[in-house]
């Protein structure tokens, strides 16, 4: 039995206490937003803005989901929207990592020339940013054909620098018993990445996949950009579309209710996600 | 950094890392190229008129007092969101990692921020601090204390580092939680039953096997400082007041895009990217040989 | 072994699936009997949907022709958009560019066709006098002819709160018509503490510098506030404008003034009922009708009486069509755009626009059109704008102006009169330094378009 003081009442009591703190901090804009979307539009303009929930809950959202459904000429309807969001964060999500993966096990596990030179060509795409080359990319996009299509939207997306990092620092930490081990078995080293390397980088796979499903999830430039085919939308395009520019009213209710309303599927993957972060080794211990 | 132990494949790795260097070439490298030309030359925005200049556009910018005050004022932004971002983060990993039950519902709550996209973030923290209409502004005010970011600009400055810093702490914690869970339980069970306390234990085992994980946080956190805090400061002050919440990466971007000086532009993105290249280079000579890797 | 197989069979369905929806949405669609015309837009909301049902209704009133109003973020990135199309070879045929790029469009000779060329190339009839005469002369040349259509056109006004009027003592029908009434006036509201604060305002620049110089007749820049060619300098630093910046820095520390931000942001304040008076664009009427809690009234901008001849007409604001040139554009594609600016300009959709949007008509007929329907009568306050810019006295530089880089000359000037906001120089500091980086910048532009 486990009497490390982690697990006394006060160390729980404690670890509660910080993690309440952090939420008060982190979901304070939340609820905010959460509070806005439930309010008609005059109280959330005439300051201050009243701190409980309103009355306009069932109605705000109502409209939303319902007119939201039929979409109207400058957006279209929100289903459409959210599954295109959903459908890059898909595949950026999962391009990304495999991409990444095979990546950093080549720079890890094997010794050939330009190695540390192909580590820093990836690993250089995070030091320019991307408003200086979204021009360039956009020219190049279009001699590609790839306006207004899917592959367009994701393919200039799939390099991370960022996912290939982790792994490579993960990678780095296993212990050259585990490959001695493999090659006495005779595996080679296709069959070590899928039976050994795998399993034991689910963890990181796991929190990649909320990374790179959020980020697939929140686009907006690129796809505004390369997108005039309105059935593309992401759901971000859709709620930057409904907030007014210039002196142009907004409906701030609804844009928090949609806002809320499309942090639900990432939400979700992060909730799902959480089966796969398991303290510890699952087949062998170091 | 390489392992002792590897294969000895002459092929396989090329055609594993081919993937990400076809599309690194030609959806990055390319257009880079392209974007870091136009830093010698001289052009209307439509790309009719262009004219090499050589190294003008460097020499401009590099006699420019507004150039270094936006490089201090970026040195201290970035500093002060890292470390914001970073130590909250652990804490709350920590005590997280430390939770008998509830674990996923508190993890999926703490996580939420990150899953808002930049824009919106932006408009969701300027709505809180607008010193018109603002809730927050409102309750700041009433304490005694005068919130004005549209006109102080310490007061733009902070707001922006915590708009900043609020988002990044969701994504290190669940990088930090990450590295936490996949400690073995084995080790802290033996450090505990041979007497280490709490804070040895973290001392000893927890932060240096943490470490990997610490080093790629700061890596990629100097880099979301530096770049990626473009969006927050473009919803919530657009560089203001009077440029006081105006960073480098701010800069390129209305010298950009709102001046349509490309030229100049491009010369500042080349700048930018050999600091953060020149920060990340000395960060894997000097930090890395303290990461702890088994 | 769970963990792989539920990865595996993840990854492979999603390649199914991603690749299926890659080739459908590739499919090649049944060749279109109609010529596409892309038309790009920066307004969201109620315009930017109005502007897309335009479209529509464009669309189903004829079958040669398909236009594609699609929305690609707010000016400057859809500007930045425009760019990279054009570079690419591909840029929209129609775009809508807000009144500050205006002379960035069109200094890059080549760029653009201007658009009474593009109706006179298609054949339909064109007279650049049907637009009101402020739009006329922003987006004009001196021959008359016109080089972006006027669309959305708004201008300067004043809107009062009346309850916070009554509680100060002052006449709630008569707004101040002068400055010193506008200051006497604000900082009554703060001795009686009708309100928080006595004015605020919106649009700094287009609102202090550019509105007001027109309303004083006053040059803001050689050569005909750059109109009349290249190589034009600054000219605001003098005693009128360092007057009206020092009165805002005299007023803010009795919260007579008080600064609410570069853009739209402080109509907040004036719509929470903070401040009592707000300097604003008329399209933000709708914004105060709908969230406002109190009697309001709209007045035109306030003048100095002893500036000879003020006071004059205001400048518009808001934004104009562009046609953009492309190698690959033919006269057929030209012609489907003429007879859509053709549709936009007409009495029924200017009057539907002006109406709903709050934007004002930009044509002469269409504001009468709307006279004669009594909406003037019906919606007091109204007509102020308008009248504003048709009915006040015309002079030498009310007609606009024509700077390259403007965007960025105006957050020179945001940063330069914030300075003197805060306190850290005077105003003839911060008009001499806006003149000095504003002209730097005039003379980067010319370089390089030539």
């Amino acid at each position: 039995m486990n009497h490390s003081p982690s697990h006394s009442l006060p160390g729980q009591f404690l670890a509660h206490a910080v993690i309440w703190i952090g939420l008060a901090i982190t979901a304070l804009p939340l609820y905010i937003a959460f509070v806005a979307s439930t309010l008609s539009n005059p109280e959330i303009a005439q300051a201050p803005m009243p701190m409980l929930p309103g009355d306009q809950i069932w109605e705000n959202y109502r409209r939303v989901i319902v007119e939201g459904m039929e979409g109207n000429f400058l957006s279209p309807p929100v289903w459409v929207m959210l599954l295109n969001s959903l459908i890059m964060a898909l595949v950026i999500a999962v391009g990304k990592i495999s991409v990444s993966l095979i990546s950093a096990y080549a720079v890890v596990f094997f010794r050939f020339p330009g190695r540390m030179f192909c580590f820093w060509l990836i690993f250089i795409t995070l030091m320019l940013p991307v408003e200086v080359r979204i021009l360039p990319t956009y020219e190049v996009v279009t001699q590609l054909g790839l306006l207004n299509t899917y592959a367009g939207l994701t393919l200039p997306l799939i390099a991370s620098a960022t996912a290939t990092l982790l792994l490579r620092q993960f990678f780095l930490t296993l212990p050259d018993e585990l490959v001695e081990a493999a090659k006495m078995d005779g595996a080679g080293p296709l069959r070590f990445f899928w039976d050994v390397v795998l399993p034991l980088t689910r963890t990181q796979l796991a929190a990649l996949f909320v990374i790179m499903f959020v980020y697939g999830w929140n686009q907006y430039l690129w796809p505004l950009l390369i997108v005039t085919d309105q059935n593309l939308d992401t759901i971000v395009v859709g709620i930057a579309k409904q907030i007014g520019t210039g002196d142009a009213t907004t409906d701030w209710n609804s844009v928090m209710a949609t806002t809320l309303l499309a942090l639900l599927p990432p939400a979700l993957v992060v909730l799902l996600m959480q089966k796969w972060f398991v303290k510890g080794l699952v087949d062998s211990e170091k | 950094m390489q392992r002792k132990v590897i294969f000895p494949n002459r092929w396989l790795p090329y055609a594993l890392l081919a993937p990400q260097l076809v599309v690194t070439l030609i959806f990055f490298i390319w257009p880079s190229l392209q974007a870091l030309l136009m830093a010698f030359q001289e052009q209307d925005p439509f790309g009719l008129y262009v004219r090499f200049v050589g190294f003008d556009n460097f020499t401009m910018v590099l006699t420019d007092p507004a150039y270094y005050e936006a490089l201090w004022r970026t040195l201290f932004f970035a500093s002060a969101v890292t470390v914001l971002a970073m130590v909250p983060a652990l804490l709350l990993a920590l005590a997280a990692d430390a939770l008998l039950r509830a674990r996923s519902a508190y993890t999926t709550a703490l996580m939420i921020p990150y899953a808002i996209a930049p824009a919106i973030a932006g408009v969701l923290w300027l709505f809180m601090f607008n010193p018109a209409i603002g809730i927050v502004a409102y309750w700041v005010q009433a304490l005694g204390v005068d919130w004005n970011p549209t006109l102080d600009g310490s007061d733009a400055m902070l707001l922006v580092i915590l708009a900043s810093a609020w988002k990044q702490v969701a994504y290190n914690f669940l990088f930090f939680l990450a590295g936490l869970q996949s400690i073995p339980k084995s080790l802290l069970e033996a450090a505990a039953i041979d007497g280490a306390g709490p804070w040895r234990r973290f001392r000893t085992i927890v932060f240096p096997l943490l470490s990997p994980t610490t080093f790629f946080l700061l890596v990629v956190g100097l880099v979301y400082a530096f770049f990626d805090t473009f969006g927050v400061i473009h919803a919530v002050t657009g560089g203001g007041p009077a440029s006081d919440t105006t960073t480098l990466v701010y800069k390129v971007y209305t010298d950009g895009m709102i001046a349509l000086d490309l030229g100049g532009s491009a010369a500042q993105s080349v700048l930018l990217m050999l600091m953060v290249i020149g920060l990340t280079m000395v960060q894997f000579r000097f930090l890395e040989r303290r990461v702890h890797y088994s | 072994m769970a963990f792989k197989k539920t990865l595996l069979a993840l990854t492979l369905a999603l390649a199914a699936a991603s690749s299926a929806v890659v080739a459908q949405a590739q499919a090649p669609a049944p060749a279109p009997a109609r010529t596409d015309i892309q038309m790009w837009m920066g307004l969201t909301g109620v315009n930017g949907e109005l502007l897309s049902r335009f479209g529509e209704d464009f669309n189903r009133s004829q079958n040669e022709y398909r236009v594609v109003v699609s929305f690609r973020g707010q000016y400057p990135e859809q500007r930045a958009a425009a760019m990279a199309a054009f570079r690419a070879g591909n840029p929209p045929h129609i775009m809508q560019m807000f009144d500050a790029g205006s002379g960035d469009m069109v200094q890059s000779r080549g760029a653009i066709i201007p658009v009474s060329e593009v109706f006179q190339r298609a054949g339909i009839a064109f007279n650049p006098a049907d637009f009101i005469p402020p739009a006329r002369g922003y987006y004009g040349l001196p021959d008359g002819s016109l080089l972006s259509m006027p669309f959305n056109v708004s201008t300067a006004v004043l809107f009062i709160n009346q309850d916070a009027f009554r509680r100060a003592g002052l006449d709630p029908n008569r707004p101040p018509r002068t400055w010193p009434e506008m200051i006497t006036a604000a900082q009554q509201i703060r001795s009686t503490n009708a309100a928080a604060c006595g004015f605020t305002t919106t649009w700094l620049a287009w609102i202090m510098l550019e509105q007001f110089n027109a309303r004083h007749n006053q040059q803001i820049g050689t050569l005909d506030n750059g109109r009349a060619g290249a190589g034009t300098t600054l000219t605001v630093n003098n005693a009128l404008n360092q007057r009206m910046i020092q009165t805002l820095v005299d007023l803010q520390p009795s919260r007579a003034f008080s600064y609410g931000g570069r853009s739209n942001d402080a109509a907040a304040k004036f719509i929470s009922g903070q401040c009592a008076m707000l300097l604003q664009s008329s399209g933000g009427l709708a914004a105060i009708q709908r969230d406002g809690r109190f009697q309001l009234a709209t007045a035109q901008l306030p003048h100095w009486p002893d500036v000879q001849g003020a006071p004059f007409a205001t400048t518009i604001g808001g934004a104009s069509m562009w046609v953009f040139n492309a190698p690959n554009r033919t006269a057929n594609e030209l012609r489907g755009v003429a007879m859509f600016l053709d549709f936009l300009r007409s009495d029924r959709v200017m009057t539907e626009w002006a109406r709903t949007t709050g934007f004002l008509p930009a044509t002469n007929s269409s504001f009468r059109a709307m006279q004669q329907a009594g909406f003037f009568a019906q919606n007091p306050g109204r007509d102020v704008p308008i009248l504003s810019l048709i009915e006040a006295r015309q002079g030498q530089f009310t007609q606009g102006y024509r700077f390259g880089r403007w965007t960025e000359i105006r957050d020179i000037y945001h940063e330069e009169v914030e300075r003197a906001l805060q306190g850290r120089q005077t105003a003839a500091q911060a008009l001499m330094n806006f003149e000095r980086r504003g002209n730097a910048q005039l003379r980067a532009f010319e370089r390089s378009v030539n």
